[in-house]
Parts: structure tokens; C-alpha cells; sequence
């Protein structure tokens, strides 16, 4: 993409050469042309496991291609604008303008500018409305797809769930068009309006020009479909039988450092704990498991062609597969002799998975990661965290006793009905961890130990129970924190804090309406790029970007709305009713919790319509095996 | 005590191309990756954190080209050279390509820790053609220098060095071919005490074309390869 002479003056120029092994490069004139684009670095999006399968998904089949496309640096991003080099594929180094179908990942939205940027050093009109033609569809995915009014007007059409089937019937309608449709050179306006309703025939596929825009009664942007064509309402994509799924069994092995430098294996896919703040454990349900059997042979396999020394577990809760003790030895036994290390992101707090984290981390213990998420008991019942304080307390216990030093724990603030008392609750808690520590570990090891406590506001997400509330007000949560650090003083804790003004504009985008679009675009103008990058989020740029269009952000991200409120993403269905959701809503009102369906039987989220057995796996189902 | 026989493979290889866009903890990475892959029988590292025991006889700057690196691989025991070629040449794409393999028994553990002197070439710019003959007065005055101090940046702090003693051999030579600038050829030392950089020299030789003439010559380079360590 930069010529020699460019690559010479930029930071890491490895993220821009392509070529690495396993890369798959296919011929000129292979069938359909998609560029799987991230809008973030090359480190972070070759760390991302959705972005590997998607490749494989596509490259698989012999009518189509797929090349990857990251957002250059800063640095490189001023060289090419300079040069006027446009972005290109990293595979064949085809300018992404030139692609029949462009995919980009919506993971989280202070990604949404950096999306603009790819579209712009592409040469690619940013609003949809404005390609007229021959440009590529650009279609986007992921889970910032359950909202996909903020950014509408960038996107062709939206994936909504999981990708694997959507894409593949996607490909299959690229690669079968009629001959009139098919030439993208000479594409007329009217054209890609029929192709575009051709598309929105295919499940899951939300194409928000087909829909027109009316004020709901709270002044939201409201989308209503325009004709038959388009559905009123979305239906997410749900895979049944992972198990069925492709899984890339030799993926690109990055040269540079990635975050996640290491094969993956997905053991799981969804949640049903049901904590209310979790998008992620409302929009992906049920849960679906992979065989043993093929995890392990997956693995080895992906060891093999990737000369990897370290797998990971990719689920959003690891212990929770059914027969997760076995598969870990299988893992060990296979992999072990081969000096592959086994990895598992994400931990219950419960001494069941210390012991597990204990199998995995025989030599090396490195830290420790539990998530309480709030202080108090009343706080956990509000949000749903299935966990107690004993629990936890037991859970480092048992850390302790197994040699770990190091403690990461994971608190909210900014809940709702969250008093002070609440808050101090977390200091409580940080208090009785130190008292286990130090009643567990040696005098010497107690002296060196290191408790990180990690405190994030929360971010009411669209299609939660918490869908209706707006953040904490920014002054409640800045003198919540400075009564944390007034109580925490032990030199062995060091505290934390999300970007409250990082938190807003994540809030105000996560729940927007259609109206975003403009105040996006005008905060790209005006400079805002990798804003989730700490040193590059410029705050008051974007207060001046809403206020330019009448907008205030702190009220946006506050905003309140009633459970009768017609919300801008009804148009999506996740699978979860908003019948559910109110019900939840409710219940955390009342301060009860609401059991995981595998153990106590379904509670009735919705998912039956369109999953009937569901759910397709209970703690039944666990057997003797833990 | 009888001493501890080892076995290594002393592997030569090319970066090239696009990767030599790679840094050394990369190209350490790949090479590592590669080693696995191939399923070598490599030695690791004792302790909490094993790694294979590889080991390169100097780091290649970012962008500088490679046309014979070396690198040593402790191997559990030993192979045949050709079938450790073969094996490794499967997992390495064209641009990091095997060139040779030897493999070496015996108690020493440091196989490339007595190399002493590296061979640079360096492409400039086609420009450079028409101001051949103060280029060549330049490197003879360099040569004939007592001292020639540069400025070396660490991380910490920026000192002044004397590089005339690293440099063992310097010449410029006409491409010959059109469109192709002029190329320097040098050999400069290697070990820690008296290294001495390419683009070092290169700086030294604007600062005498500098001295030399109020006419500009255009010192643009265009690649640098490091042709042989000896
Ligand atoms: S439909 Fe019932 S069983 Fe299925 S995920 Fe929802 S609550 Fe669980």
C-alpha cells in the first residue's frame, strides 16, 4: 500500500506489507470481491476472532475473495493523504474502492470516526445516499449492528447477529446476479436501488434506506419500512450448531505484535447469566457449545499450521461449557508436549473456576482477573451478577493458597438507585480481599502482593433491561471516585477509572438515533479519530460537534426515556422481546435477581421464537464431568 | 566431567523484499513460528516461561534488506543439515527463504559470537550519478581522516562517537545502468565496542561533501542491503 520510500518513515511499517503466512491470495477475476475491514489498527484487528472467521467464511468458497483492510496510524494516514495513495487490500493491494462488497466491524462505537476514515482514504462517498453507482456496498456487522441508526447514513446494509450464514447467503447473491446487475463498472443509480432490495429480502439484513424516519413522541428518529420489501422489523441471525460452522484452521499469522498474539478456539458462543448491563449476554442467546472432540482437534490444528505457543479459550464465560475440566486436560495432553500454553480470558468468580485457572497455570502465575462488578449485595441483585461477597472472597482464598500474587478486579459505578453507601461498598470489599491476602500468603509474598481494582461507569446498551436509562450524571460519577480514593489508601491497591467523558459520548452514540449521523460526520471534520485511544479523544471536540447540531452531549448520554417509548432500534429484533427486557427492568427495580435458564429452566427472554428447543444446553448436560 | 556436547543448526537466510520492513523481534518471532511449525526438535529454556533457543548473530534494522543472516538453533540432537534445509524451507515464505544449513556438535554454545565484520550496500539515489567524481574526493578524505564523529541517539541520551575505526573498507562504485543511482559498498565493524551503523557512514560522507562544495549532492538512499557477516 505505501511505497518503500513511505514505509521507511512510519511507526511499525510491518502493519502495512501483507504477505504473512497463511495469508490467502486468490487470482484476478475470482467471482465476488470483499475487502473485511476493521476500523481500528493492525494490531488490534488482527486480534479480533470475528475478523479470522469472516475471512474464512468467505475465502473458502471458490467464487469469492476477501482481503483484509485495517486504519493506518496517524502517521501513515498524513503520508497518504499527502501522496494521495487510497487504501488499499493487504492481499493484492486492490484500493478498497474497487471491491464489489466492503465489510466493516462495528465492535464498539468510539471505532464509528475511524470508519469514516477508511471510507474517505478510500475515496469512497461517506453517506450511502451519495453512491450512486459503481462504489462497493458497504455492509456493516457486529454488535454495535443491534443500534444501527448512529450510523445508517454511512452503511449500505447491516448484518444483524451472527455472520456466518448471513455473509454466505450474501456471496450467494453477489455471485448470482442477473448479467444487468452484475457489472459493477457501469452500475446505474436505479441498479444498486434494485440490488440493494434484493438484498434486504435476505434474513438478518437490515438496509436502512428502505426505511423512512418519524418522531416518536420523546423527538427520537424512529425508522418505519417504506414498502413490503423491507421488513418492519429485522430478525437477528442466529447459528444454530456451531459445530456445523466454518472455523478458520490456519489463520494469518499477524507480523507484529497483536494484542491477542495467539490461536483461538471458540468453545462457546453466548450467555444466559443474564446480568443486566451485558449486551453481549442479551443479543447473542442461547448458548450454544462446540464438540469436545472437534475443540481439541481444531486446536491442534491451528497449532500446527500457525507455530503458536499460547491458545486461548474464546467464550464470554469459559467455565460455563459443559465439559470445560475435561477439555482443558485434553487441551494439556495434547498440546503440552508441543510447550503450547493454554489460556482462558474470561473467569467466574467462584472458587470452580480458580480451580480451573489453577489447571491452566501450572508454572506461571501471572495475574488474576474476577469480576464482582458492584460492592454491595443490593447492587449485585440490581444488575443480576450471579455473586455473592463470600464468593468472592472465597474464590481469592483459593488463589491465594495456589501461589497467585496479583488480583485485577472489575467494579461498576454509576448504577441504578447506586447510593454512596454502595459505592463504599467496593472499599469494603477491596478490604476483605487484603484481610484473605494477608491471612493466606506469606509475610514476604503479602508484602510484594498487588491488587488492581478496574472502575468503569456503565453504559446503558440498546436491547438491555437498562435499554431506557441514560448514564450517571459526570459530577456524581467524579465525586463517587474521589470518595473511592479517599477511602482506598492501601499502597498495595491501585484504583482505576474509566474516561467519564469517554463514557458519555459512548453512551450518547450506543443509544442514538438517526440524527447522529450528522453530528459523527462533523466531529470526523472537525479531527475526532481513534477516539477509544485514551490520548486521542478530544472531549470538547466532541460537545462542539452535538452542540453544532443543537445537541447536548451530557444529555444525550442522561437521557431518560419511559418503558413506553418507541426506541430507534426497535426496527432490530434481537431475539430478546422488549417484553422481556421491561419485565428485567422491573425485577432490578425490585432488586431481584433472575436465575440462567440452563439451571432453573427457561425464564422466558423471548429467544423460543426463534430457537424452539431452546435451550439447546442445561447443567444437565454438565454429567459427571465437574 | 566429560563437557556437555550441544547440537545447532546454524541457518542462513535472506530478508527481503517487503519483510525487511520487519523489526528484529518480529523476524525472531517469525523464525520462531517456523521452527514450530516445521516440528523441529529444538532445546527450550528452562523456567516459568520456556522459549526455543534461537539465537541471531545481529539484529537487521528496520528496512535494511538481508541477503545472508544468520541464526543458531539449538537443537535435542543431532540432524541432518539437509533435512533441517528442507524442513524449515516449507515454513518460511520467499522473502525469509533458507539459503543453507550447517549443523555443529560439540561444548561450544556461541556460534556467531566471534563474527566480526558486516558488508553493506547502499543504493542511492539516481540523482547522486552527476556528482560522482566530489563523492569519490568525499569518501577519499573520510578515509584518510583521522577521526570522523557522529551523533548516535540510544533511548537515554545522544553522544558523539568516533566511527572512523569501524570502518574497515568504504567505496563507491557507478551503477552503470540507467535509472540505477550509484551504490556504496562498505565493510564496517560489528562487534559492541566499535559498530558502526550504514546510515552513519552515510551522514559522515554528507558532512564531507558538505566541507567539499557549496553545490547540493543529493545523498538519497535508496535501499541498504547487508550483503555478508564475517
Ligand atoms: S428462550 Fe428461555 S431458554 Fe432460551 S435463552 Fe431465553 S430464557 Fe433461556
Amino acid at each position: 500500500m505505501l511505497p518503500d520510500s513511505l514505509l521507511q518513515q512510519v511507526e511499525t511499517p510491518a502493519r502495512y506489507l501483507g504477505g504473512e503466512w497463511n495469508q490467502i491470495v486468490k487470482p484476478a477475476g475470482v467471482g465476488v470481491r470483499m475487502a473485511i475491514c476493521y476500523p481500528d489498527t493492525y494490531e488490534v484487528g488482527m486480534s479480533h476472532a470475528g475478523l479470522h472467521i469472516l475471512y474464512e467464511v468467505a475465502n473458502r468458497r471458490p467464487d469469492a475473495a476477501c482481503e483484509r483492510v485495517f486504519l493506518p496510524w496517524t502517521d501513515a494516514i498524513a503520508l497518504m493523504r499527502e501522496h494521495e495513495i487510497p487504501l488499499a487490500g493487504l492481499e493484492t493491494r486492490t484500493p478498497l474502492r474497487d471491491f464489489d462488497l466492503v465489510g466493516i466491524t462495528l465492535q464498539h462505537e468510539l471505532t464509528y470516526t475511524n470508519v469514516l476514515a477508511l471510507l474517505d482514504l478510500s475515496g469512497i462517498p461517506l453517506r450511502a445516499a451519495d453512491r450512486t453507482g459503481p462504489e462497493p456496498l458497504v455492509v456493516a456487522g457486529g454488535p454495535c449492528a443491534f443500534n444501527p441508526e448512529p450510523m445508517a447514513d454511512f452503511f449500505d446494509c447491516f448484518v444483524i447477529g451472527d455472520g456466518e450464514e448471513a455473509l454466505d447467503e450474501l456471496l450467494d447473491l453477489l455471485a448470482d446476479l442477473p448479467q444487468s446487475l452484475r457489472r459493477r463498472a457501469d452500475r446505474t443509480h436505479a441498479q444498486r436501488r434494485e440490488l440493494l432490495q434484493r438484498i434486504a429480502s435476505l434474513e438478518g439484513v437490515y438496509v436502512p434506506s428502505g426505511y423512512r424516519l418519524r418522531p416518536s413522541a420523546e423527538g427520537l428518529l424512529i425508522p418505519e419500512s417504506r414498502g413490503e420489501q423491507y421488513p418492519s422489523r429485522v430478525t437477528r441471525r442466529v447459528v444454530r450448531d456451531l459445530d456445523a460452522q466454518p472455523y478458520p484452521l490456519a489463520p494469518v499469522v499477524p507480523h507484529t505484535d497483536a494484542i491477542h498474539d495467539r490461536a483461538e478456539i471458540e468453545i462457546t458462543r453466548g450467555c444466559t447469566r443474564g446480568c443486566r448491563f451485558c449486551q453481549a449476554g442479551m443479543v447473542y442467546r442461547p448458548v450454544r457449545e462446540r464438540d469436545l472432540d472437534l475443540l481439541v482437534e481444531q486446536a491442534d490444528e491451528i497449532i500446527r499450521s500457525t507455530g503458536y505457543d499460547e491458545l486461548s479459550l474464546l467464550s464470554l464465560n469459559c467455565p460455563d461449557y459443559t465439559r470445560i475440566a475435561p477439555l482443558i486436560d485434553r487441551l494439556h495432553e495434547r498440546l503440552g508436549p508441543r510447550r503450547v500454553s493454554v489460556g482462558m480470558p474470561s473467569l467466574r468468580v467462584d472458587t470452580f473456576s480458580v480451580g480451573l485457572a489453577e489447571r491452566l497455570q501450572r508454572v506461571r502465575k501471572s495475574g488474576l482477573t474476577l469480576a464482582p462488578e458492584a460492592g454491595s449485595q443490593r447492587m449485585r441483585d440490581i444488575i443480576n451478577k450471579d455473586v455473592t461477597a463470600e464468593d468472592l472472597l472465597s474464590a481469592a482464598s483459593a488463589a491465594f493458597r495456589s501461589g497467585w500474587q496479583r488480583l485485577k478486579l472489575y467494579f461498576m459505578i454509576g448504577l441504578p438507585r447506586e447510593t454512596d453507601e454502595d459505592v463504599l461498598a467496593i472499599a469494603d470489599l477491596i478490604d476483605d480481599v487484603l484481610a484473605v491476602a494477608r491471612r493466606e500468603l506469606s509475610r514476604a509474598a503479602y508484602g510484594r502482593f498487588k491488587l488492581s481494582a478496574s472502575i468503569n461507569a456503565l453504559i446503558p446498551k440498546p436491547h438491555t433491561p437498562f435499554q431506557w436509562l441514560g448514564t450517571a450524571d459526570p459530577e456524581d460519577l467524579q465525586r463517587r471516585r474521589e470518595l473511592l480514593y479517599g477511602r482506598i489508601t492501601d499502597r498495595r491497591v491501585s484504583l482505576s477509572f474509566s474516561d467519564f467523558d469517554a463514557t458519555m459520548l459512548e453512551a450518547a452514540l450506543a443509544r442514538g438515533d438517526r440524527g447522529l449521523g450528522d453530528v459523527i460526520l462533523s466531529a470526523y471534520r472537525a479531527g475526532a479519530l481513534f477516539d477509544g485511544w485514551g490520548e486521542k479523544f478530544d472531549a470538547e471536540l466532541w460537545r462542539r460537534a452535538f452542540a453544532d447540531h443543537d445537541l447536548d452531549l451530557a444529555e444525550c448520554a442522561r437521557q431518560f426515556l419511559p418503558t413506553s417509548a418507541e426506541l430507534p432500534w426497535d426496527v432490530i429484533d434481537a431475539g430478546v422481546t422488549k417484553t422481556f427486557l421491561e419485565a428485567e427492568f422491573g425485577r432490578a427495580r425490585r432488586a431481584e435477581p433472575t436465575p440462567d435458564c440452563r439451571e432453573a429452566g427457561c425464564v422466558g427472554c423471548g429467544m423460543r421464537r426463534l430457537v424452539p428447543d431452546c435451550p439447546p444446553i442445561t447443567w444437565g448436560d454438565r454429567g459427571e464431568a465437574t | 566431567m566429560e563437557p556437555l556436547i550441544r547440537h545447532f543448526a546454524i541457518v542462513a537466510f535472506r530478508k527481503a523484499g517487503p519483510l525487511r520492513f520487519l523489526s528484529h523481534l518480529d523476524l525472531a518471532r517469525a523464525i520462531d513460528r517456523a521452527v514450530r511449525r516445521a516440528g523441529l526438535p529444538v532445546k527450550y529454556s528452562q523456567g516459568f516461561n520456556p522459549r526455543a533457543q534461537i539465537g541471531f548473530a545481529s539484529a537487521l534494522p528496520v528496512g535494511v534488506a538481508g541477503e545472508r543472516e544468520l541464526c543458531q538453533i539449538e537443537l535435542e540432537r543431532p540432524l541432518q543439515a539437509g533435512d533441517v534445509l528442507r524442513a524449515l524451507s516449507e515454513q518460511l515464505p520467499p522473502d525469509l527463504a533458507v539459503i543453507d544449513v550447517g549443523v555443529v556438535s560439540g561444548p561450544k554454545r556461541k556460534h556467531l559470537s566471534g563474527l566480526t565484520r558486516a558488508d553493506y550496500d547502499i543504493e542511492l539515489a539516481p540523482s547522486a550519478e552527476s556528482g560522482m567524481h566530489v563523492l569519490a574526493e568525499a569518501i577519499e578524505r573520510l578515509m584518510d581522516a583521522g577521526t570522523v564523529t557522529v551523533l548516535r541517539e540510544t533511548t537515554s541520551r545522544t553522544r558523539e562517537i568516533d566511527i572512523r575505526p569501524g570502518i574497515h573498507s568504504l567505496e563507491v562504485h557507478e551503477s552503470g545502468s540507467e535509472g540505477v543511482g550509484p551504490r556504496l559498498c562498505m565493510s564496517l565493524a560489528l562487534q559492541q565496542d566499535s559498530l558502526v551503523k550504514p546510515l552513519e557512514v552515510v551522514e559522515a560522507i554528507r558532512r564531507q561533501l558538505g566541507d567539499l562544495t557549496d553545490r547540493r549532492v543529493d545523498l538519497d538512499v535508496r535501499r541498504v542491503t547487508r550483503l555478508v557477516l564475517h
